[in-house]
């Protein structure tokens, strides 16, 4: 099976009410790289990953992967995104976690629950009902749930933004285990703290435009544009 | 008031004596309004849902007919569908007129557009909330159905209890294609109507009791669900 990525994103508009939300944006996302979209509230940062999920379509512009992909009603796709507020179903962890493989047979689904449970180090939750969580645990549940789904590419979407010191910890350990284990993750962020521990290359976005696409160590050592040297300046970061 | 308060007593002994006739109308009266309420929720909670979930052409149109159908003055769904079953109208081989059938059908029109607008009040809320995760895990359409049905399950018994407590609080309808036969589509708001008008208000109260101890329990029990599911929120 050749591979998903690079992810391409070539003059891409989004537009309602004849405001472009996403203007020309023109970006790859290769294999391997944990790539980190960096920008302030409204710069488009959530409208990308949606957009790239396929969840929006872009008003003009293409976007491709790198191998055509087919997906069939019932089969998961390849990739899948995690949402900045965790979306869960009023029912047990585990259930949770089976809603998302219901294209395998139930003890093949079942097994896999719990192994992504015991892998998110939340497997005493397993029978607790999901709305009566902490935000930082439905977060956990929501990243178990993806790992589940053993996606290619995984989005996600300021994944810590709600969260308390120890439960971005352990978020970040999730993410960076789950980089290693090779799937790739594109997420956003407003946290530059975050993005220098995670992140191999930035994408920074100001009002729906990209301003940079670098290496991690290149934009936080030498921003190139005035927005996005303001943008760590402000949060006490200085090239 | 010394009349009032002796139709009253006489209508409590009829209910403790169990009065075939006043039960048999109490029965009949139940098993048209579930059959119909089980028809409308069958037929209404998929149109209801569907309305959530997909946006298509005349979306709004449909909705705003759904609206209007809920505003429906039964007599003239009753109308409708006795010209429908009286034997020059369409459905009138059938021979349904004046049959506890076409009660139940009458009713179930009556409460379908309520079960759906009701129920698209619970549907897009949780479609809002949803609708993105299952298109991630690219669910189908069934397996969307039930999961709204089950996330929206408390509210959705107060939609039922509400279909419910229309259908069997409705006179016009099931006067006009029931007939108000004795012992076969009498029901309990036909028979209140004309134990009144003959003066046998000891039969009237008691099956008056009946329907206010009904709407009683059923607003206890939507105020349970409504409490529960605030709760699991």
């Amino acid at each position: 099976m050749s591979t998903l990525l690079p992810l391409n994103l070539n003059k891409v508009n989004y537009q309602i009410a004849q405001k472009n939300l996403l203007d020309q944006v023109s970006i790859t996302f290769e294999a391997k790289a944990l790539s980190v979209i960096l920008g302030a509230n409204g710069a488009g940062k959530t409208l990308l990953l949606k957009l790239c999920c396929g969840l929006i379509q872009p008003s003009s512009g293409q976007l491709t992967w790198g191998r055509a992909l087919s997906i069939k009603r019932g089969e998961l796709p390849p990739y899948t995104l995690v949402f900045h507020k965790p979306v869960l179903l009023q029912r047990s962890v585990l259930a949770n976690v089976c809603f998302a493989l219901q294209s395998l047979p139930k003890a093949q689904a079942l097994a896999r629950s719990h192994t992504a449970l015991n892998w998110a180090g939340i497997e005493h939750l397993a029978s607790r009902n999901a709305s009566t969580l902490s935000t930082g645990q439905q977060q956990i549940v929501a990243i178990a749930r993806a790992w589940a789904t053993a996606p290619e590419v995984l989005f996600l979407d300021e994944p810590t933004a709600n969260l308390d010191p120890d439960a971005t910890e352990r978020m970040e350990t999730l993410i960076a285990d789950l980089h290693r284990g090779g799937t790739k993750i594109i997420m956003s962020t407003h946290n530059l703290g975050q993005a220098k521990r995670l992140a191999d290359t930035i994408t920074f976005l100001d009002h729906g435009q990209v301003c940079e696409q670098q290496s991690a160590k290149n934009f936080f050592a030498a921003p190139q544009s005035p927005v996005a040297q303001r943008f760590l300046a402000v949060q006490g970061f200085q090239a | 008031m010394s009349d009032f308060s002796q139709s009253f007593t006489h209508a409590f002994n009829l209910l403790l004596r169990f009065d075939s006739n006043l039960w048999e109308i109490v029965a009949l009266s139940f098993r048209v309004s579930l059959s119909a309420v089980m028809i409308a929720t069958a037929l209404g909670l998929p149109i209801a849902a569907a309305l959530a979930i997909k946006k298509f052409p005349g979306h709004s149109a449909v909705r705003i007919i759904v609206d209007t159908l809920m505003a429906m003055p039964p007599v003239v769904i009753g109308l409708v569908v006795y010209l429908l079953l009286s034997r020059a109208g369409p459905l009138g081989v059938f021979g349904l007129l004046y049959t506890p059938s076409a009660m139940i059908i009458a009713q179930t029109l009556l409460i379908t557009p309520i079960i759906v607008a009701l129920g698209l009040q619970v549907f897009v809320p949780l479609w809002a909330k949803f609708g993105d995760q299952f298109r991630l895990l690219n669910t189908t359409t069934r397996q969307n159905l039930f999961t709204l049905v089950h996330e929206g399950r408390h509210q959705l018994l107060t939609v039922w209890l509400a279909g419910f407590g229309r259908a069997i609080a409705e006179i016009g309808a099931v006067m006009m294609v029931g007939g108000n036969i004795d012992h076969y589509t009498r029901v309990m708001t036909t028979a209140i109507a004309l134990e009144t008008s003959k003066g046998n208000l000891e039969m009237a109260m008691a099956l008056g009791l009946i329907l206010m101890l009904m709407a009683l329990t059923i607003n206890i029990l939507a105020h349970t669900f409504s409490r529960l599911q605030q709760s699991s929120n």
